[in-house]
């Protein structure tokens, strides 16, 4: 519970900052200079200082950036899910707009009051005016801005995405990172099973689920592949308070919660499995037309491949020694020694551990 | 039409800036015009005033997409990135005064068009410098669009915008999986920086496939995971030539290879298509995935490739809806066994006849 209003209030954050810095720029655009130019006629005094207007602008953004968010949430939560995508964008459209106006006619409100002057506080003074009309159609474009950085936040996660911005993986940047793989077990036979469009909306379902434990445990998702997700860790983050073991173990109690759900509409509870191992590896952006942050190295490799044994060793989840020796594990999980195992392709033997919980 | 891979690239990022300075120049005129003077948007289009904006609208979007392009070839990668950003911003606005500049004498002066005062003199006061602030951030807005493009992938990107994904789709794919053949040894030998190094350059070349219209869907270590619809696939043997020209531009390169990383990287592929169901997953690290057989069975047939130490393997099904001609050979290489009840596949070597 506390991770979703935690998600909600940064998504307000997120809209106020974006809206404060969006209508400042409007009103410095709009105004700058603009009385030096000739053909400018206006009401206004000449007088007000640029900052006077950006003041207002940024007053409007705050307040616009707050209804937004939660209109955003609103509408995710009740709407999306059950009317069409033409619709929700319209019935979204209508609702910014009217809460736009009602945001300027606030700021405009206390203009008035601060200078004594009298344009705006008429109710519907933004029915018939132009400058209304050209700050919906500026922030209508600007709301596309916005859904763009929200795909590029989603994709990479916040930490991520700035570094990337800041161009910092554009040559190769060795890094020590904590990496599980998790894979949903007897996959072949569920998809058989099921058919693949029922599999695909199962995987949809459990991997949803899984978004809701990862920030709760710092966790960050690299990609999906097939039934398979990649999550990895900061090294520290992920050592602290056991956080990449727990996230496992909390990710199937969330999926035995909703047993009765998964039964229903599937007819089982989907298992997984999971490989752990941490470790220094390279980190680069690659690619042009389409480009993303690969890892490459023997860590990202070694965490794929114990995971791959769980079957054989009939284990949940499986670890490194090497990363097992970072953390205290024997108080709240059962552990055991499988022993040295030559892993596909390595030519150094690593002792790995099975773990679960206590019954 | 078909164009070479710079070419490709190059239109694309000059459309992009002209298509945003388009929008870019309406939007100076509506903030800054509207309800403030006479020269609104609406109430005064004289053709002065339209030929001035259509002026300014090409000159902008051409020089800054050529700016772009220019420093995307000869100069990133040569400096370190903030060096980079100083001098992107400080061309910007050179370029800007320029335009500005070069453009309004042209008008007044070789055009002999009567220009309201509006234009040098008002540009050359404060309009300049808010000009220089607009036009940084317009630049900056299309280059962001760009390259959030590029890391969702530009198809991609319009559909998740719409919801399309939301409910799994099920729809007719070719999968090839491209990987890097011997990559532990060459991991090992060059060390891991050096080997992330090659990686990075193998798929900046990767990049060819975009001429036969392949969507890149993943990057998965060293291997890329590569997608066409059906119809687009099998037209003109693109999901092919695509490969094949992928490895002629590696061995173009040769010397580059050669002189960096002591070996000219090979790549190896496996090919297959069929149904598939696309779906987006998860909510906050949002993606498509794609499930079913076919994209596993073309992962398995690259799997394959070393055994049968071919570089290019293809299954049945798709080979027959191929028509090869002569550029094409294909050899039978035997059955393969699929994962669950499936009946065996038979499997083909693909490859290009020389002179072509």
């Amino acid at each position: 519970m506390r991770t979703k209003k935690q998600k909600y209030v940064n998504r307000i954050g997120q809209s106020v900052i974006f809206w404060s810095i969006a209508l400042s720029l409007h009103t410095l655009i709009r105004y700058y200079g603009v009385y030096e130019e000739p053909g400018v006629h206006t009401n206004f005094d000449f007088n007000f200082s640029i900052l006077n207007y950006i003041k207002y602008g940024l007053i409007t953004g705050v307040i616009f950036g707050v209804f937004y968010g939660i209109i955003a949430i609103t509408i995710e939560k009740n709407i999306s899910h059950k009317f069409s995508v033409g619709f929700t964008i319209i019935f979204e459209s209508i609702l910014y707009t009217l809460f736009f106006a009602l945001a300027w006619s606030i700021s405009l409100r206390l203009w008035d009051i601060e200078n004594g002057t009298i344009y705006y506080s008429k109710s519907f003074w933004w029915i018939k005016s132009k400058f209304y009309v050209s700050s919906v159609i500026y922030a209508a474009y600007v709301s596309i801005g916005l859904s763009f950085i929200r795909i590029a936040l989603e994709k990479f996660g916040t930490g991520v995405f700035f570094k990337i911005l800041l161009g910092k993986y554009r040559s190769p940047k060795e890094e020590t990172r904590i990496f599980m793989f998790l894979d949903l077990k007897s996959s072949t036979t569920i998809a058989e099973h099921l058919g693949h469009y029922k599999y695909s909306r199962l995987i949809q379902d459990c991997f949803n689920d899984l978004n809701a434990v990862v920030p709760k445990y710092k966790a960050e998702i690299y990609q999906y592949v097939g039934d398979e997700a990649v999550l990895y860790w900061t090294y520290e983050e992920g050592i602290n308070e056991n956080n990449c073991i727990s996230l496992f173990f909390n990710f199937l109690d969330v999926l035995e919660e909703k047993r009765t759900y998964y039964e229903e509409n599937y007819g089982q509870i989907p298992e997984f499995k999971a490989g752990l191992h941490g470790g220094k590896l390279i980190v680069a952006e690659v690619g042009i037309i389409k480009k993303e942050i690969a890892y490459h190295g023997d860590t990202i490799n070694t965490a794929a491949r114990v995971q791959a044994l769980c079957n054989d060793f009939g284990q949940k989840m499986m670890i490194s020694e090497t990363l097992k020796k970072e953390m205290q594990l024997e108080l709240t999980y059962k552990t055991e020694n499988l022993g040295r195992i030559l892993l596909k392709g390595k030519k150094e033997e690593i002792v790995i551990f099975g773990i679960d919980q206590h019954l | 039409m078909k164009y070479s891979r710079t070419k490709y690239i190059n239109l694309n990022i000059l459309k992009s800036y002209l298509i945003g300075w388009l929008i870019g120049s309406l939007f100076w005129r509506l903030l800054r015009d509207t309800d403030l003077s006479n020269r609104s948007l609406m109430d005064h289009l004289d053709v002065n005033s339209i030929l001035i904006f259509l002026l300014l609208w090409l000159t902008m979007g051409t020089f800054f997409g050529l700016m772009h392009i220019t420093i995307s070839k000869f100069i990133v990668g040569r400096i370190k990135y903030y060096q980079l950003i100083v001098l992107t911003l400080a061309l910007q606005l050179l370029i800007f005064f320029l335009i500005i500049i070069i453009l309004f004498y042209f008008l007044e002066h070789v055009l002999g068009l009567e220009v309201p005062r509006s234009t040098i003199e008002s540009v050359m006061n404060s309009s300049l410098s808010i000009g220089g602030i607009y036009i940084l951030t317009v630049n900056f807005c299309i280059g962001f669009v760009m390259y959030i493009g590029a890391i969702v992938g530009t198809g991609n990107l319009r559909k998740i915008l719409s919801g399309k994904f939301y409910k799994p789709f099920v729809t007719k794919k070719v999968f090839m999986f491209i990987d890097l053949k011997g990559s532990t040894q060459l991991a090992e030998r060059l060390g891991h920086i050096a080997y992330s190094k090659l990686i990075q350059d193998c798929f900046r070349d990767l990049v060819v496939v975009h001429d036969y219209h392949a969507e890149i869907y993943q990057y998965v270590g060293d291997e890329a995971v590569l997608t066409w619809d059906m119809d687009i696939a099998i037209e003109n043997n693109n999901s092919i030539k695509a490969f094949f020209a992928f490895q002629k531009r590696l061995m173009d390169r040769k010397t580059y290879y050669m002189t960096q990383y002591g070996a000219v990287p090979d790549f190896k592929a496996g090919l297959h298509g069929g149904i598939i169901t696309m779906t987006e997953i998860g909510e906050l690290k949002r993606d498509i995935a794609y499930h079913g057989d076919t994209i596993n069975t073309a992962a398995r047939l690259q799997g394959e490739c070393n055994r049968l130490n071919v570089k290019l393997l293809i299954s049945e099904t798709l080979l027959d809806s191929l028509d090869l001609k002569a550029r094409f050979k294909s050899t039978l290489m035997g059955e393969m066994q699929l994962r669950g009840k499936n009946a065996p596949i038979n499997v083909y070597a693909l490859e290009e006849i020389s002179g072509f």
